[in-house]
Parts: structure tokens; sequence; C-alpha cells
């Protein structure tokens, strides 16, 4: 059926074309013109009438020809013009864009299933359908090593999409590790579930990377020196009773901080290095270690690459952690599973087998770890494995509510976008000026998008598509808790506490 | 002026000796004494009165007589009833009893203050004891408890956080109670305890006038035994300590091989004492023949009403089971985890043990 036909001068990026059927915003058509079958977007609908045009100031003359239009008997004359976007060329094998324009009256026609699903189900994993149709939006994993970002305001379903996109990443066999903030997944009730305990072995950390955690800045050289020495001697000291047989591993945070600080009094009597107050200092900061990653700290802790399961969404839950302790921990497991894809890579070349695989991390609330300006352990491996990922086989999904809090470096290196329902502008114009892939008409639909409805940009699919994630289909623990209802209860637990207390107590004859 | 008493246990008889049941109901009469003397305006009881909610005859008849003392010197007893004198199932308190005679008056509602003329007009709010498992609905009485006019007084029987901090032993922390009081009245507690909180208002525990345990001969020796007298003439409180002579006890730890010396020099020192003691011979180092032990210490009978033995001597190589600070409660979960309970089944014992029919069965073994 004949929708509508092209008017005016058009390009090959966009043409006008007037139609008299309803043609609604964001439905696909099909242009066919010498040769090419262009898949075109409506991006903007306008309707009109010659009668009623602007040119009209006597309001009686507009009320008679308005009272025409109710009249069935005449026929008013009035259109609708649409302004397409050409999207690609449907007989190229690259699905291009169209290097001609289209001459004025090119029929537009509907597309058939078929020419929808060459464009959005060419890919590997179903994310959703395109809106306003049944066609399947596939993405192609392939692609995901260039790394992925979710964005979105709070509440129009960041979590179902991740949840959705690991789930099935994990059905298909892969892996992937999502650092749960809020403790959404790991309460979840998603199948395949790999909890990984939120652990940190120190006797896997760089000097560096314990003088970090611990506070010693850059630039001092005193402090990291006197950090370096006791922390080679302890790693001896333990190589040493593991010769002899007999090794104690410390059980606690408090337990390691003693026997370093021990070191560092031997050290600091032999008199040789640092003054008494850098001394002092590094002692407080071995302190203050101690007590806040206590929680993560533990001596047996498997190493996570040693945890991560093929073929199950690994989850790490930092719920109860407190801020230190997550960076610390986020930034160990990224460093950690990088280093694991290089030495993989490197061992391929070598010709040798190393039992590792790709792997696709997730990093909830990311402007959390990741935020603009400043630096941050986190972002510094993050942006490592954005760099560097691609090669070794780990993708980074980073995942924010706050674009504009985002480090623009990082945003920009996601090369594929998801983005679910954004309003503020601040927001939508942060996100255009990170991606080379996403232009200023499809930005400007985001205000628009209904809860799950998502602009999907980059390699993972031939071309931007507008789709409906598909609904995860259990609970998660993000969930907005039924607040009623929980005082509702918590009062009827309450009441019943009291009744029967009071019955207890009156057991007696008084 | 106001005597406060608590914990008198009547009818307890430790180690099943006629004297030591004399000894409890010896000094509650030392207390009505020292409340007739003093010509206080009431004597507030603040729980355990008896030592069990069905109490003898006998000790009765020395709460009977003793009231009676104090009621024609026109005392008021104003008591609440204390876990001891709590029925366990349906049945009931003792107290009632007494008050059916008019020998005392019971505390059974914090909305309702008894009220007493001593100068000024004195408040007294009072409730029963609480169990734990009903501390929810002790709290919110408590919240409902509102001060008056003039001075006013709580009195309560339950386990202070602050001093019992184990688990199931305590009902109330100090935060938990009400404000606006200027004397709260403590019991259950046996040693004697002073506080004095943030607004000025006085907390006290009054404790046991008697050594009801062997544990409380330290705190004895240091606070020692009785009642306070309170005087609420004054916005601020002022506490008087009225002590009661009590029977003397001694821990005596002693090593095996120096037993028969420190016998020897045990019976010159406690043939000077006023009264008969009871000692606690505590025996470490190696062990030694339980006869031989025994013959040694029959030397003691003379000098003391009644001695006792802890052995805690190393038998050879076994080793002697450290003494924990813990709670009953967790020393029995200890031994069921050891012995492969696993935790729901611990939790079904320890309410088994909890009930009437368990700590009769006990009672009876321990021929108490």
């Amino acid at each position: 059926m004949v929708l509508g036909h092209v008017i005016d001068e058009a390009d090959t990026i966009s043409a006008l074309a007037i139609t008299s059927s309803k043609l609604k915003l964001g439905t696909y058509t099909i242009l066919e013109y010498d040769g090419y079958r262009v898949l075109g977007l409506i991006t903007k609908v306008s309707r009109g009438s010659p009668l009623l045009n602007g040119s009209i100031r006597d309001p009686d003359a507009a009320e008679r020809i308005s009272n025409m239009r109710s009249n069935s008997s005449l026929k008013f004359p009035e259109y609708t013009t649409v302004r397409v976007k050409l999207l690609c060329n449907l007989n190229d094998p690259d699905l291009l864009q169209p290097d001609l324009p289209p001459p004025p009256g090119t029929p537009l026609r509907e597309p058939t299933d078929d020419e929808l699903s060459q464009v959005f189900s060419n890919g590997d994993l179903r994310l959703g359908k395109l809106v306003g149709s049944d066609t399947e939006v596939r993405i192609r994993l392939r692609y995901l090593t260039r790394h992925l970002a979710i964005l979105a305001a709070t509440g129009s379903g960041k979590s179902n999409t991740v949840a959705v996109l690991s789930q099935r990443i994990s059905e298909l066999g892969g892996a992937v590790v999502i650092f749960d903030y809020h403790g959404e997944y790991s309460t979840s009730t998603m199948k395949n579930i790999n909890p990984i305990q939120p652990k940190l072995n120190p006797l896997r950390l760089t000097a560096r990377e314990f003088a970090t955690f611990i506070n010693i800045r850059e630039n001092a050289f005193v402090q990291y020196r006197i950090l370096r020495s006791i922390w080679n001697s302890f790693k001896e000291s333990l190589e040493k009773e593991k010769k002899e047989g007999e090794m104690k591993l410390p059980s606690s945070a408090q337990e390691f901080v003693e026997r370093l600080k021990s070191l560092v009094e031997t050290q600091s009597e032999s008199g040789k290095k640092g003054s008494k107050d850098t001394v002092a200092e590094v002692l407080n900061k071995l302190e203050d270690f101690a007590d806040t990653y206590s929680s993560i700290v533990d001596f047996n802790a498997k190493d996570v690459v040693d945890q991560l399961k093929l073929g199950q969404v690994n989850v790490v839950d930092l719920i109860n952690l407190d801020e230190e302790a997550m960076e610390a921990l986020v930034s160990h497991y990224l460093r950690r599973i990088l280093e694991n894809g290089k030495l993989t890579k490197s061992a391929k070349l070598r010709g040798e087998s190393h039992n590792f695989f790709p792997v696709v991390v997730v990093l909830e609330e990311a402007h959390v770890f990741l935020p603009r300006g400043g630096s941050t352990l986190v972002k510094f491996w993050a942006s490592k494995v954005a760099r560097e990922g691609r090669k070794f086989g780990v993708s980074l999904v980073i995942v924010s509510q706050r674009p504009k809090g985002l480090d623009d470096n990082i945003l920009s290196q996601m090369t594929n976008k998801i983005v679910l329902k954004i309003v503020e502008p601040t927001d939508k114009r942060y996100i255009l000026e990170s991606s080379d892939n996403l232009s200023e008409d499809l930005v400007e639909q985001l205000s628009s998008l209904n809860t799950g409805q998502a602009i999907v940009v980059g390699k993972i699919v031939s071309i931007p598509a507008i789709l409906q994630v598909d609904k995860f289909d259990g609970i998660l623990g993000g969930s907005d808790p039924d607040i009623l209802g929980d005082w509702r209860r918590a009062r009827e637990e309450r009441e019943s506490t009291l009744q029967v207390g009071r019955r207890i107590s009156q057991i007696g004859d008084l | 002026m106001l005597l406060h008493i608590s914990d008198t246990h009547l009818g307890k008889r430790e180690y099943n000796l006629d004297s030591r049941e004399e000894d409890v109901y010896n000094v509650f009469e030392q207390l009505m004494d020292e409340a007739i003397k003093e010509r206080v305006k009431a004597v507030i009881h603040t729980g355990d009165l008896f030592d069990v909610y069905e109490p003898s005859n006998r000790s009765k008849l020395v709460a009977i007589t003793a009231l009676k003392r104090l009621r024609s010197a026109e005392i008021p007893f104003i008591s609440i009833p204390g876990d001891h004198d709590t029925p366990k199932r349906k049945g009931t308190y003792t107290h009632k009893l007494l008050r059916e005679v008019g020998l005392l008056e019971v505390l059974s509602d914090l909305k309702e203050p008894r009220v007493i003329e001593d100068g000024v007009r004195v408040n007294i709010f009072g409730s029963p004891h609480f169990p734990t498992s009903s501390k929810e609905a002790l709290k919110d009485d408590l919240a409902h408890a509102s001060p008056r006019e003039g001075r006013n007084v709580l009195m309560l029987h339950q386990g202070l956080r602050e001093y019992l901090p184990y688990d199931n032993s305590w009902q109330l922390q100090m935060m938990d109670l009400p404000q606006g009081f200027n004397y709260y009245a403590l019991g259950h507690l046996h040693s004697r305890k002073k506080v004095i909180m943030p607004d000025g208002s006085l907390l006290a525990i009054a404790g046991s006038p008697e050594i009801m345990r062997r544990e409380e001969i330290d705190d004895w020796r240091r606070d020692g035994k009785g009642a306070y007298l309170v005087d609420l003439s004054k916005e601020e409180p002022n506490l008087h300590k009225v002590d009661i002579e009590v029977r003397p006890q001694q821990i005596c730890e002693v090593e095996s091989q120096r037993l028969e010396d420190e016998v020897q020099s045990l019976i010159k020192e406690l043939r000077n004492l006023p009264r008969k003691p009871i000692l606690h011979i505590i025996l470490t180092g190696t062990s030694m023949e339980r006869a031989k032990v025994m013959k040694i210490l029959s030397r003691l009978a003379e000098v003391t009403e009644h001695y006792r033995l802890e052995d805690r001597t190393v038998l050879a190589k076994g080793i002697r089971s450290d003494v924990r600070s813990m709670g009953a409660n967790e020393i029995i979960i200890d031994y069921l985890r050891e012995n492969g309970y696993n935790q729901e089944e611990i939790s079904q014992i320890l309410q088994l043990l909890e009930s009437e029919e368990v700590e009769e069965q006990l009672k009876r073994f321990a021929g108490l």
C-alpha cells in the first residue's frame, strides 16, 4: 500500500513526503527508487490544510470552513507532511546510507517484517522489540568489546535492561560480572547467579595499589619507600614461613596491620628510613586501613578471576561496603580481570593455553566510581579497560543515571549506548557531545520515551533503533519497596508482640 | 523518708541448711526493725519478696509476723512482685494473699500511683516484673507512665542492660526509663548500685540484704548489704545506706600442696569472727585424693557454719574446662553444639529447658 509521496527537494539524509494517511512519529517506511530500497524513519509529522493555512485572519471564515470539514458530503482538502530520515539501503549488503536522494514522487510504503528483521534482527542477543512493531531487536555481541553505556533517569528501566542483557549473555554461554552497588541482582530471582564474595586478598596487591588504599599520595616518596620495604619484607616473611612449613596468615585486617606495624618499628629502629614523623604518618595510615577495610580484607580470598564462571551472571555484592572499600574492591577486580585477559592473550600467542575467557564487566552507578574531574583508582583501571579491553576480551558496561557526572573521556569510549528516558537537558547535551553516532534528532526523542523504551546506537546495532526492552521475568531486589505494606506489617508485628507480651506478663493472678 | 528494700528471697535455703534459711529471715526482720526505728513513711520493696512463687508456710509465717509489726507501726509496705514471685503457670501471686489480709500493697498499674504524704506529696508508681519476652509491652507501659505534681518514684524489678549485658537477661536499658521521675527504685540485681542521672534524678538498685550466691561476696565486701533510706524532701533525692549485718562469707583459693597449712591458719583467723562464716575453698594445683582433702577440711567444721569445696585441680593430663563468663544459655548452647546438635534442635531444647516442668525436675535433683 502506498502511504505517500516524496515532494520538494530531498537529499541523501532526509526527504519530505506528503500523505493522506495518518503516519505516526517513529514508524518505519520504505522508499524504492533507482534500484535502491531505502529504509526511512519518520522523525517529524505535520498536518495542514490549504483552506486553513496560516494566513487566515477571519475567525468566522475559519469557523465556516471548519464546519465544511464535519460535513461528510464534501471532501475537505487536508494533508500530512512527514520528514523521513533515510537510514540505510536494504539492497546494500553493508546496509549503508543511500548515496542518491529519492526523486520527487517516490512512493512510501510500509516495510515488510522481513525488511525490518534484516536490519534489526541480525544480531545474537534479543534485547526487545522495535517500538510499534513486532520486529525483534537483536544486538551483535561481538561489538560489545567496544563497550557500552546504559544511561537513563532513575526508574526508567536501567536495572531491567542490565538484568535482561546479563541473563541473556549468560544463557548464550558468556560470562558477565556485575558490580552490584544496590544489591539488586544478588537478591534477584535471576537464573545462573554466581555470587562472588566481595573480598580482597592483600597478598595479591601490588605495593603501589596498597599505597593508594592506605592513602599514601604519589608524591610522598619517603612514605612510599617505607611502605614498599615493609610490604616486601612482609611478603618475604610469609614466604619464609611457607618454606619452614608453618605459615600463619593474618585472620583480620587488624592482625595484618599489627604485623606490618611491627615491621615498621623494627625497620625504623635500624635507623635508616624516614624521620619519626613520616614513620608515624605511615603507622596512622596503616591503622586507618585496618578500620576502613576490615570488611573486605581476607587473606584466604580466592582471586576474583578464579571465581568467575562461564555461562553465569557473576555478581559482586557491594551493598554492605562503604565507599572506600567499594572503590578498592572494584579497582582491584578490574585490574585482575584485565591482567588475566592480557596473560591469556600472550599465552595464546606463545601457543600455550590459558584458561580464561572474555568477560563483560558491568559497573553500576558508574558516576560514583568514574566521576568527572578528579582521579580515582577505579577510573584509572576503567580507562585502561576502555582503551585496551577490546584486545583482551574485556568489555565494559557502565550504567548511570547521571551522565553529566561521568568522566567524559570514558563515556566517549563507550561507543555503544543504550539510552533510556532522559529529560534533563544538560544530561542530553552531554550525551550528545560525547557520542559520535548519536544525532540531535534522536537525542530530542529521549524525553518522550516511556519506561523501558530505549534508543540503541553503536556497532551493536546496524542502525540506531528505538526499542521496547523486554521485561525481565523475575524479581529484582531494587524494585521500589511496598512502603505502605511494610508499615502495615511492622505495625501488626508490633501489636502482636505487645499483645503476646501482655498475655505472658499477666499469666499470674494478682 | 522511704526505706527501699529488695530481693529478700524469703524461703531461700542455701546448701540445704536450716541456718541459711534462718539467715535470710533474720535480715528481713532486721530491715523491718530499721524501718520502724527510722519511722519511715513507707517501705518500698522492689520484688522477689519470696524465693519461689508458692512459698512454704514457714516463710509465709515469717513474712506475716514481720509485716504485722510494720502495720502496727502504721508503716505501709508497698511492693511489686519480682520474677521469683511470679507464677510460672496459671496461679495466684503470694502478694495477692498478703494484700487480701491487709499486710502489704501491690502496685500493678503504671498509670495509678500510690500517693503518700511525706512533707511533700510522693507519687509511687510501679509495675510487676515483665519477662524478657514481654519487654516491648513493658516499654509501651513505661511510655504511658507520667509523673505528677510532687515527687515521683518508679519501682521496677527488671534486668538493666547496663548491668546484665547477656542475652535474655535484660529487659530495659536506662534510656528506656521514662523521664521526669525523681527516684527510680530497682530490684533484681543483687548488688547495690546508685546512678545519678543527667537530670539530677537518682536510680538505685537496693540489692539483696543477704549474700544469696557466692558471686555476691566481692560486692558485699565492697558495698555491704542492706537497704537505702530515701529522702525526697528536696527535688534531688538524698540516699542513705542502711547496712545490715549478714553472715560473713569468705573465698579461699588454696594450692593443694599447702592445704594443711592454710587450713591451720584459717582456723586461727576465723575463730575471731563474731558469727560463724560460710567458707568457699577453691583447690588448685595438682590433684589430691578426695578423702584426704575432706579429712583435712573437716577440721574447719568447728569454726565455720558451712564450708564447701570447689575442686579446680588438674588431673594428670586432663585439662580443666576454663571458667568463662557466660550466661547459662551460652554454656548450654556450646555444649549442645559440641555434641553435634544443629541450631534448630538447640533452640527447641532451650525452650524446653525454660519450661516449668524442667525447672521442677532440676530442683528435685539439686535437693532444693
